[in-house]
């Protein structure tokens, strides 16, 4: 192929060289043609001004005989003239004739010849024109003499000889000059006139211009110009004969040498055509060829590409052209593949080798590829790649280096066999499982692993599926080497040719021994609870129905108990999980350690158990289990180094007194745990139907509540707050009332909790903040100053993301700076999401509202809670008010509490204060604000505003 | 017998159309005259920038000056009589010893002469290329732009046109024998029957052929004539035969401008080259013939400089 091209590219050269050739050879001719062309013209030209020059001369000759006549001279002037210029036609022509010096010598000559002639001319002309006039001047005076003169007399006698003298000079007659003259003379020396005179004169005059005349003739004569010109006429035909020989002869070598430039081109072309084929037949085999053929030209840009390429790679030849083959670069190949590439095929070799490149479309296209540097005449000149689309070889290859781990490392034992069932491959797994090496077992037949169940007839359904179907599966018995019995799930696969016949049988055993044990563990995951290992509330939910049932059929009672831990958070919170799970591990081992084995113990959330218990004497057994379980929880819990005590709160249904559906169990022994806790918590209740209705009432406010700000239903009434001391009114609470039409005015104790857990607290807490700001804006307004408004806030709302950002904005829209604003949180609240909650406290405080801390000494309040967190007030909880100054335990709380936030500076405020000696026990004990019934009540706006401007007028 | 020889002579000399009258147009390249004639009037041609052509040969005065001898740049006068540039274009040889053979060969002599214009090609050519307008006129018509040839050739060129057709006599010729009073007429007769016809003949009356100035008596000449160009004894004192073309309108007369009169050199011209004696009416006659040959000065506006 190289070689050819090598052939075919010097043959192309070889014929445009020649054609090349032969077109300045026939410029070269048709040049040569257009100069002997010029040649003839000018010969012709030459010849022409000759002849001309001839013919003048002629008539020069001829002006020469025209002698005693006149002679209008601007005819002879016009000879002279055109003469003169055919001369110098020849002169300026010879320049640039090659008739060379011999004919320039001969114009030369001619020239000079001419200008002695045109002398005799002058002189000629001068004569005649002078002996003409003198004839003229004679031919009158002859009259005038015959008059005067006598006849016959001497002086008439010479006159008359002298006249015949002259007219024999003039008619070219043979004369005596010398005669003429003496008698000429002989006259002049008789008596003369003027007449006479004048005669002599011309006469004498006369003789001697005809004899001038007659020398100027004979002297023009001799003048050789006509032999000049005839000779240069003769050399020129000459010197033109040899020329044009000497061109028919070039001329015919230029066209006997064109006639071989043809004939070599004509076989260089037969040769090309040939070569052309032999190429257009290569170029056939690599555009057909399965191998993808690219061209490149040494800067790598593609040049061509055949269809296979387009077929391998999905790009169009003209999408590539031009183009560096690097647009097909997948970046998967390491760079030294392509550095050791570009380093052998610059080095001029061939490089052999597997690129990764990628199609068009992104796949990824394995090619095996040769890359050949094409050289010509020792330069690279192009690149030829030919590639192997091997993708599918590559993608094979790695499908069985795939399945071959799998084989390898596969858990399951495989085991192939040839057609007569001879073993030819265990893998790992097979030994591992059955203990035999595979050296043990090529060759041999699969029943060595002996089965249990020897069994002719299973074997036979077995062989007759698997020819069937190619495929049985079915759980089985095999033994090991040493002897174990295995659960073995085996997979028989017939693997046959392309006929149909069998070639392998391929066994797979699966062990399942494992498998057995894996799914009892994952079954007792599921129903079990992984920390206290106790039953979960899957199990509960799948095993109630069997033990009602089973109640049901032994016509036996049960009990389901709901156990709740009291304030389990707070120790999950406070002392971390670890505390907790220790806490709940310990416990309900306690529980259930002392139950019975029929009883089912489970923990279904994460502080909350059931116990289902069959009851065979009734409630009163019921009652004792409960006793039991809250006298275990109530024992304290050892716990790394905290000794922690718990309580719990235990609801109870009886099946089937209480109902008979499974799923109203678990809600009523949850509505009966509840009631337990407000109960007082530490404590058990019995379901009771009453319960189910508090329940529904609950329903019912959900369901108001959900449209009861748009129908206006909520309103605000606002409690003065006043300086114990000096009885200004320092601020107001901010209290919620709910009157709906169908339940009439609900307590915000009950309405409140609904709202939380509904979630519809948030928007309520909103329309409370905006309500309560604006009442303050237009109190502030009307010109008193209230230095804080109070609003309570639940926690649920601080959940609210976009809590801080809303408040601003109701700031913003009424005008309330943040300090006026004092935000009320529930002692609980700082319990339950101390951590999570500071931030918001923070960014509250940050704001610049005020923090109060609501109920305080309800709770579990803790010193450090109280120094860490940002508060400014502290409420004294009513309950502690209710009884001073007589009970002495509220007395001594009521202390500690005001003594407290006065050292951590916390103003405090007392509520609930309805006498008078209340008052004054505060007012003595440094509390700083009060706010209650002996001094207002909670009041409508209007009437607020109505009192305190009665308040004020009083102050 | 004598008597029929003179016959034969005589019917030679009837001969008719000895003198031709002069074309109305002489064919010239326009674009070369044009060049030729600003050229003409240009004293840029000579050394001190004062003489042009003109200045020797005034158009309107019959093509010569005037004067007996030309004066040239600083003064210097000439040696002849300054010929007539009218119909110069149908004389046989220029100059009055007919040196030059043309017009175009004319053109460059009184130029370089130092009694004419004084001046040299060289400083010419230079002054005419700082010339924008002759530089680019130059080089639109001649492909090797200014040269002495091509500065010749367009003042020659333009000379062709310096002709005076349409005179008397040329019209008498044409056939209006009212064109000429009878008195030139018989002058004319007495033109031909006396022998100057001879040599004045042709369409200039003349200017085609060289004759020995004073035949039958010596002229008492001091100017060899073109003797000085050929050096043959034989030319001593022989002249070209001037042209008569607007004689009446050039004196003064002979190449020495030795006579102011017509008649005066008609009758020397009588007596001395065709050795005869006419009586004052004859030589009346011949003049008021003469006076015929006057023609229509070239118009200055036929060819634009």
């Amino acid at each position: 192929m190289k070689q050819k091209l090598g052939n075919w590219q010097k043959s192309t050269e070889r014929f445009s060289l020649l054609l090349s050739f032969f077109f300045l050879l026939l410029l070269g001719l048709a040049g040569y043609l257009v100069k002997i062309n010029q040649d003839i013209k000018n010969y012709t030209e030459y010849h022409h001004t000759l002849n001309e020059m001839r013919t003048l001369d002629y008539k020069l000759d001829n002006c020469f005989s025209q002698l005693y006549r006149y002679i209008n001279y601007d005819k002879t002037a016009m000879l002279e003239k055109k003469f003169e210029s055919a001369l110098t036609i020849l002169q300026e022509k010879n320049g640039k004739l090659a008739y060379g010096k011999a004919l320039q010598a001969r114009i030369g000559e001619i020239a000079q010849v001419y200008t002695k002639k045109k002398t005799y001319f002058e002189d000629f002309k001068a004569l005649n024109a002078r002996v003409t006039n003198s004839l003229h001047f004679l031919y009158d005076m002859r009259k005038t003499l015959e008059k005067r003169l006598r006849e016959g007399s001497y002086q008439a006698v010479l006159v008359d000889n002298i006249f015949f003298g002259i007219s024999q000079i003039v008619m070219n007659i043979p004369s005596n000059d010398k005669k003429i003259s003496q008698q000429l003379e002989m006259l002049s020396h008789t008596q003369t006139n003027r007449h006479l005179g004048y005669f002599i004169q011309h006469s004498r005059q006369f003789l001697n211009d005809a004899a001038k005349l007659k020398k100027v003739q004979k002297g023009a004569k001799k003048i050789p110009l006509r032999q000049k010109i005839n000779l240069l006429l003769d050399d020129l035909t000459q010197k033109y004969e040899k020329d044009r020989r000497y061109q028919e002869d070039i001329a015919f070598g230029f066209f006997s040498f064109a006639f071989v430039i043809l004939a070599l081109l004509i076989f260089s072309y037969r040769r090309i055509r040939q070569n052309t084929r032999e190429l257009q037949a290569f170029r056939y085999a690599i555009e057909n060829s399965d191998n993808a053929i690219m061209l490149t030209d040494t800067q790598r840009h593609i040049e061509y590409v055949n269809e296979a390429f387009e077929k391998y790679t999905g790009y169009s030849k003209e999408e590539v052209m031009g183009k560096d083959p690097r647009i097909l670069k997948s970046g998967l190949m390491p760079r030294e593949a392509y550095d050791d590439m570009n380093e052998t095929i610059g080095r001029g070799e061939i490089w052999q080798g597997e690129l990764i490149n990628r199609r068009k479309d992104g796949s990824i296209l394995y090619e095996k590829a040769s890359i050949v540097p094409v050289i010509m005449e020792g330069e690279v000149v192009k690149y030829l790649a030919v590639k192997l689309d091997i993708t599918d070889y590559k993608e094979q290859q790695q499908r069985l280096k795939q399945a071959a781990t799998v084989y390898r490392t596969m858990g399951d034992g495989v085991l192939i066999t040839d057609k007569e069932k001879r073993i030819l491959s265990v893998n790992p797994a097979f030994v591992n499982i059955f203990g035999y090496t595979e050296k043990e077992l090529i060759g041999s037949k699969p029943m060595v692993i002996k089965t249990l169940e020897e069994d002719a007839y299973f074997f036979h359904q077995v062989w007759s599926q698997l020819l069937a179907k190619d495929r049985w599966s079915g759980k089985l018995y095999n033994q090991a080497k040493d002897g174990t019995v295995l659960p073995i799930w085996l997979t028989l696969t017939v693997v046959r040719d392309e006929k149909g016949e069998i070639e392998n049988f391929i066994v797979i055993y699966t062990d399942l021994q494992e498998i057995m044990a894996t799914q009892e563990r994952a079954e007792f995951l599921a129903y079990h609870d992984s920390l206290t290992k106790l039953p979960n509330r899957a199990y509960f939910d799948l095993h109630i129905e069997d033990f009602l049932s089973f109640a049901d059929i032994a016509n036996e009672k049960v009990a389901i108990f709901f156990i709740d831990l009291d304030r389990f958070k707070v120790i999950n919170d406070t002392l971390g999980h670890g505390i907790g799970d220790i806490m709940l591990k310990e416990l309900s081992k306690r529980i259930r350690d002392v139950l019975d084995e029929n009883m089912l113990f489970a923990r279904i959330g994460g502080d909350e158990f059931v116990i289902v218990a069959r009851l065979k004497e009734g409630r009163k057994e019921a009652a004792a289990i409960a006793e039991t379980v809250l006298s275990l929880i109530r024992e304290p819990v050892q716990a790394s180094n905290y000794t922690l005590n718990t309580t719990a709160s235990i609801g109870i249904v009886v099946y089937p007194d209480d109902t008979k559906n499974k799923f109203d169990i678990v809600k009523f022994a949850d509505s009966a745990m509840y009631a337990a806790k407000e109960g007082g918590k530490d404590n058990y209740h019995f379901y009771n139907e009453q319960l189910s209705q508090n329940v529904q009432l609950r329903l019912d406010m959900e369901q108001e509540m959900l449209h009861a700000i748009e129908h206006n239903e909520f309103s605000l009434v606002f409690q003065p707050q006043y300086d114990l001391h000096t009885y200004k009114i320092v601020g107001m609470e901010v209290l919620l009332r709910w009157k709906n039409r169908k339940l009439g005015t609900v307590l915000p104790d009950a309405f409140i909790s609904i709202a939380e857990e509904t979630g519809m607290i948030v928007r309520l807490g909103y329309y409370v903040l905006e309500q309560a700001c604006l009442t303050q804006a237009r109190i502030l307004k009307m010109g008193f100053t209230l230095e804080t408004v109070a609003v309570n806030v639940s926690a649920i709302q601080f959940r609210d993301e976009n809590f801080i950002e809303n408040l601003k904005q109701i700031l913003k829209r009424t005008g309330i700076p943040a300090t006026m604003l004092e935000i009320e949180i529930t002692e609980r609240f700082i319990m339950e999401y101390s951590t999570t909650n500071m931030t918001i406290l923070e960014e509250l405080r940050g704001l610049g509202c005020r923090i109060s801390i609501d109920d305080f000494g309800t709770g579990y309040s803790s010193m450090s809670y109280m120094k860490a967190l940002p508060l400014d007030t502290i409420k004294i909880d009513k309950s502690f008010i209710t009884e001073l100054p007589y009970d002495m335990h509220d007395v001594e709380v009521c202390k500690a509490i005001i003594a407290l936030s006065k050292s951590l500076g916390y103003q405090v405020v007392a509520e609930g204060i309805e006498k008078r000696e209340q008052e004054v026990f505060l007012k003595e004990n440094g509390c700083d604000v009060g706010q209650g019934y002996y001094f207002a009540r909670p009041m409508p706006e209007k009437e607020f505003v109505t009192f305190l401007r009665k308040h004020h007028s009083q102050l | 017998m004598l008597r029929i020889v003179f016959l034969l002579l005589c019917v030679t000399f009837v001969e008719g159309g000895a003198i031709k009258p002069i074309p109305d147009k002489v064919a010239v390249n326009t674009q070369k005259a044009a060049l030729g004639k600003k050229l003409f009037f240009d004293p840029l041609l000579s050394k001190d920038n004062t003489v042009s052509c003109a200045t020797c040969h005034v158009l309107e005065e019959g093509g010569d000056d005037g004067l007996k001898y030309s004066f040239g740049v600083g003064g210097a006068q000439g040696s002849r009589n300054a010929p007539t540039v009218l119909n110069a274009v149908f004389n046989f040889r220029q100059f009055w010893d007919g040196r030059a053979k043309d017009l175009k060969a004319q053109a460059k002599s009184p130029i370089v002469n130092p009694k004419e214009m004084g001046d040299r090609f060289k400083p010419i050519i230079e002054k005419l290329q700082h010339h924008p307008e002759y530089k680019k006129r130059f080089n639109s018509i001649y492909p090797d732009g200014i040269t002495s040839e091509n500065i010749a050739d367009a003042i020659a060129e333009y000379e062709k046109t310096l002709i005076t057709p349409n005179g008397a006599f040329d019209r008498y010729l044409k056939g209006d024998k009212t064109a000429i009073s009878k008195e030139a007429k018989h002058g004319y007769a007495l033109f031909k029957e006396k022998g100057c016809i001879l040599c004045h003949n042709g369409v200039n009356v003349g200017g085609n052929l060289f004759n020995r100035f004073g035949v039958y008596h010596d002229a008492n000449g001091t100017d060899f004539g073109r003797y000085n160009v050929t050096g043959r004894e034989d030319d001593k004192y022989v002249f070209k035969v001037p042209s008569l073309r607007n004689v009446a309108r050039t004196a003064p007369y002979m190449h020495d401008g030795r006579f102011k009169k017509l008649r005066d050199a008609v009758s020397f011209m009588t007596e001395y080259q065709l050795g005869r004696y006419m009586e004052p009416e004859e030589i009346d006659a011949i003049v008021a013939f003469l006076e015929t040959l006057n023609g229509t000065l070239p118009s200055n506006r036929s060819i634009r400089p």
